[in-house]
């Protein structure tokens, strides 16, 4: 284990939340959407992260260590939400159109929340720095 | 990556040739033992090396719009900053040694 492989699982968790930020954009540009492929309206896509071991054939100290993979997103399944508008050319027989089951206000929950991750890793990014410039300086 | 100063010309850091004879090929030291503080040395000047070329592979990805991994590109140029620097400080220690050696009043 040294500031190397630090960077390398640090990397991982700056991966993760740049892939969490997406399904929060995908679910927020899609949350008035109506129609997709399968037919329906869009469902909320929410993150799978999976902790995996950084090298499974290390030392115990190695091992005990994990970087962060994304394996899959899932989707929500959450009924849509109803709304009665019989205007809208996806409404069905009684008038009533399926918006997508996405919260605003929760994905801007997540927003923040994957944003501020981010930092905290770009973070442990500068502190990796700081004490490989501090090691290099032993005996100077 | 192409390490230069403003102005100066850029020389790739892998068109640096590795030195012989610190211990290497000089005579009566024909069979050098393997790992010798040379090869050492080789091995971890090429190792800085490699990863300045997968910084440069990753930075032309960016500029070309190939790959948008912004903080993958910057964790490859700080990887390749640190390995750098440890290099030069081995530099360091290496030259002021010789420069001790040198400066000894026989």
């Amino acid at each position: 284990m040294n500031l190397l492989d630090t960077l390398q699982i640090t990397a991982s968790g700056l991966t993760a939340q740049r892939l969490r930020l997406q399904t929060v954009a995908s679910n927020m540009a899609n949350a008035r959407t109506t129609r997709t492929e399968e037919g329906g309206p869009y469902k909320k896509q929410t993150p799978l992260l999976e902790a995996v071991r950084d090298d499974p054939f290390g030392t115990d100290l190695d091992r005990a260590m994990s970087r962060v993979e994304v394996m899959g997103v899932v989707e929500s399944d959450d009924p849509p939400v109803m709304v009665h508008d019989p205007g809208h050319p996806d409404a069905d027989a009684d008038g009533y159109v399926a918006y997508p089951n996405v919260n605003v206000l929760e994905e801007m929950v997540d927003l923040m929340t994957t944003a501020r991750t981010y930092e905290a890793n770009a973070n442990v990014l500068d502190v990796t720095d700081t004490m490989a410039t501090t090691a290099l300086e032993i005996g100077r | 990556m192409i390490v230069t100063a403003a102005g100066a010309p850029s020389i790739p850091i892998t068109e640096l040739k590795r030195t012989e004879g610190v211990g290497g090929t000089g005579p009566g030291n024909g069979a050098a033992p393997t790992g010798t503080f040379a090869d050492k040395l080789a091995t971890a000047v090429d190792g800085v090396s490699n990863q300045q070329l997968a910084a440069d592979d990753k930075l032309a990805e960016l500029a070309s719009g190939e790959n948008v991994d912004l903080h993958g590109t910057m964790i490859a140029l700080e990887e390749a900053e640190i390995t750098l620097r440890t290099m030069t400080a081995v530099r360091d220690k290496v030259v002021g040694a010789y420069q001790e050696i040198m400066n000894m009043s026989i």
